[in-house]
């Protein structure tokens, strides 16, 4: 068994418990949701084999190049669902969310990305690299489980019902916000500090305004927007939302935009 | 005064500078920062001129820029301190006599009543409140006792840390910005070089590239030695994320270029029906070889490491790394006439680009030796430390924010005849469900134990 089998392995293991979470969407039953849980973590526990397999091949750390970061994206999603789904009961967003896992995987399975384990270059042979991309990718992690949990909660108040799909409104907002509490800690300490203090070792200086540092600023902004309309002015529901969901976008944007359409130091991750 | 504090103690002057900033952030990123001013010309056209007249161009150190950072950070300390005095005083301890009042602060009170006396109860309660290491504050008036409890009251001022981290942050950044700076040396080895605003020099001992078996680079390594009074203070090898530290400087591996005074190439000529062992000469860049014999002059004009050609048929170097290795060489024979033509290490037999067919020579490059130097940035950032230390005071924050939830629980207790009625309230601004249940808890443990 190789590294992509076990990606492989994952990949169709996720898609399965999607379609499980489909299932218990329409299916007024428990045991599609149970069984999506369960083919959920058996999918992550065969791609952290994955992982650690292309870690040994490799010899560094597997987030290299925009296939490995993308897996590693796929794995802390799952990871951050399951996280949550122990403590809050987000069945019904299960389908939804797994398809933000499915596309991430889907994209690093793309033919347009080079799947080879290359040496690293000298810019990235550093502990920081384990430190600084894990970190931040967790915390994007939950951030994207906010911005599904709250675009859920835009629907269910559109339909002007009190439920999208079995969830409460009032429960899906509390969901955005306990993984923007989780998120935010993680992306400040991962994207920002680390980011700084790597960017201090390898290049010399800890903040130059490069496009993917400022939009990691910009991101990090917008959620200090959501987290102050929140606790200062008691900004719940739809309004905080929309900030969440604008906040998502910004990660995202920082992680695939700023390398596509932006140039800057970060010219290869 | 009063206005001015008024406008900066607002989360709404707050909320609108975080949007500016953002704003002025995304157009940053937008328009590429410090090109040269016909860049912008080119590229925008008739908006050039607004362009460079914002410092758009520059707009991370543009005036209005640090402008709005600096109304930020105000906004920051105005709205921090104004708030942060009455919440102190919000939370202080509670004298036990204020029990009451303050119970009417409570999200969530309960009362019960439960069999044993005045002073078992009593005991009881500090018994339960210090299991869940609340520290305890009570006092005992006739037939009641007044309890105030409290633990993690720290989780109340979590954002007042973030914001002073922040600030320290800031503050780092004046510093850097006013007196950090950071030169580039060009060192090539056994060169020495003063290091600027500095009373010692450096030494550049070695440079070495390491290569992949693929032939991508591993690692450039500068052996370095720092040079006090002609003594050798403190010798290290720097490599790209590992630099050397000294007096407040430090060293990194910056990048390197290819030394000319130090590579040369091996060229080798073959003339038609010449029977002798083909001439083997060595040449620099931009230096003449003359042959006595024949007359034949050869110069060595151009190199590129990576030869390649673009779409727009120019002539590049894909890498800076020698992966294919080409020269071009202008020569004059008293038979051969002028000639010119570029050379390849890697395939000495493309004729393609070559004047054998003219002149009959046929010269090939045979060998290359390249020597570096390397490019050595030294920096001294003074702000740097302050940085890290509000790195760290704004991660205790957040952490004390979001995961050290400060719970104050008052509790009254009176005595009617043989029973004790039990009210007591739950004071928490986060995790009220959490909190909620710990006060229930704490009710039903009292309720089973009497």
């Amino acid at each position: 068994m190789t590294e992509s089998t076990f990606f492989l392995l994952s990949f169709i293991l996720y898609i399965t418990a999607g379609l499980f979470y489909l299932i218990h969407l329409f299916a007024k039953k428990e045991y599609p949701a149970r069984i999506g849980y369960a083919t959920a973590l058996s999918g992550l526990i065969f791609h952290t084999a994955g992982l650690i397999f292309r870690t040994v091949e490799s010899g560094h750390a597997p987030f290299s190049n925009m296939y490995e970061s993308l897996s590693f994206f796929g794995w802390s999603a799952v990871l951050a669902f399951l996280l949550i789904s122990r403590k809050y009961d987000i069945r019904k967003a299960g389908f939804y969310f797994m398809l933000i896992v499915i596309a991430l995987m889907a994209l690093a399975s793309s033919p347009l990305l080079s799947k080879d384990a290359a040496p690293l270059i000298p810019a990235l042979q550093s502990y920081w690299l384990w430190l600084h991309v894990s970190v931040t990718i967790l915390g994007e992690a939950f951030f994207a489980l906010a911005f599904i949990t709250s675009i859920l909660y835009l629907v269910a108040e559109k339909k002007a019902a009190k439920n999208a799909g079995g969830m409460s409104s009032k429960k899906l907002d509390e969901v955005s916000y306990r993984c923007i509490a989780i998120g935010f800690p993680l992306f400040t300490l991962g994207g920002l500090i680390f980011g700084m203090i790597w960017a201090f070792k390898a290049w010399g200086r800890y903040w130059s305004w490069d496009p993917k540092e400022t939009w990691s600023l910009i991101t990090w902004f917008v959620f200090a927007l959501y987290l102050h309309t929140r606790l200062v002015w008691g900004w719940k529901g739809r309004r905080s939302a929309w900030i969440a969901i604008l906040g998502f976008l910004s990660a995202l944007f920082t992680y695939f935009g700023v390398n596509y359409l932006l140039s800057g130091l970060h010219s290869y991750a | 005064m009063k206005n001015f504090i008024q406008l900066f103690s607002s989360i709404k002057l707050a909320l609108f500078l975080i949007i500016l900033i953002i704003l002025a952030c995304i157009l940053g990123t937008l328009i590429p920062q410090h090109r040269e001013t016909e860049f912008y010309q080119t590229k925008y056209g008739g908006l050039a001129g607004p362009i460079l007249a914002l410092h758009l161009s520059r707009l991370y150190s543009s005036w209005w820029f640090i402008g709005l950072l600096f109304l930020f950070s105000l906004n920051l300390i105005v709205c921090t301190l104004k708030r942060f005095f009455p919440k102190l005083r919000r939370f202080q301890k509670t004298h036990p006599s204020f029990v009451p009042v303050r119970m009417a602060q409570c999200f969530f009170s309960e009362t019960c009543e439960v069999k044993g006396s005045l002073d078992n109860t009593s005991s009881l309660v500090r018994r339960e409140l210090k299991n869940r290491h609340f520290r305890i504050r009570y006092k005992q008036e006739d037939d009641t006792v007044f309890f105030s409890a409290r633990k993690k009251i720290s989780g109340r001022f979590g954002a007042e840390v973030v914001h002073l981290g922040l600030l320290i942050i800031l503050a780092g950044g004046i510093i850097s910005g006013i007196s950090g700076f950071s030169s580039n040396l060009i060192l090539k080895e056994n060169q020495t070089a003063p290091v600027p605003k500095a009373n010692f020099k450096i030494r550049l001992d070695s440079f070495q590239t390491e290569f992949y078996p693929d032939g991508s680079p591993k690692d450039w390594k500068s052996t370095l030695s720092i040079i006090r009074n002609e003594q050798v203070e403190l010798q290290k090898t720097i490599e790209v994320n590992h630099p050397l530290s000294y007096d407040g400087f430090v060293f990194y591996q910056n990048s390197y270029g290819w030394d000319w005074d130090r590579s040369y190439f091996i060229l080798t000529i073959d003339k038609p029906g010449d029977k002798k062992d083909p001439l083997k000469i060595r040449v620099r860049r931009d230096e003449t070889y003359h042959e006595k014999s024949s007359g034949l002059t050869l110069s060595l004009s151009y190199f590129v490491p990576d030869f390649v050609i673009d779409q727009q048929n120019r002539i590049q170097s894909r890498s800076n790394l020698p992966r294919n290795p080409a020269v071009y060489i202008q020569g004059e024979g008293e038979k051969e006439g002028r000639f010119s033509g570029w050379l390849f290490a890697r395939f000495p037999d493309f004729k393609g680009m070559h004047f054998s067919k003219e002149t009959g020579l046929n010269i090939r490059l045979t060998d290359l030796f390249l020597s570096h130097y390397s490019v050595i940035q030294a920096a001294r950032d003074p702000g740097v430390n302050t940085v890290w230390v509000g790195c760290g005071i704004v991660m205790a924050g957040l952490l004390l924010a979001f995961y050290w939830p400060a719970r104050e629980i008052l509790i009254i207790l009176a005595s009617k005849e043989g029973r004790t009625t039990v009210t007591a309230g739950m004071i928490a601004s986060k995790q009220k469900d959490a909190a909620a249940k710990q006060l229930k808890d704490l009710i039903s443990s009292l309720r089973s134990n009497t």
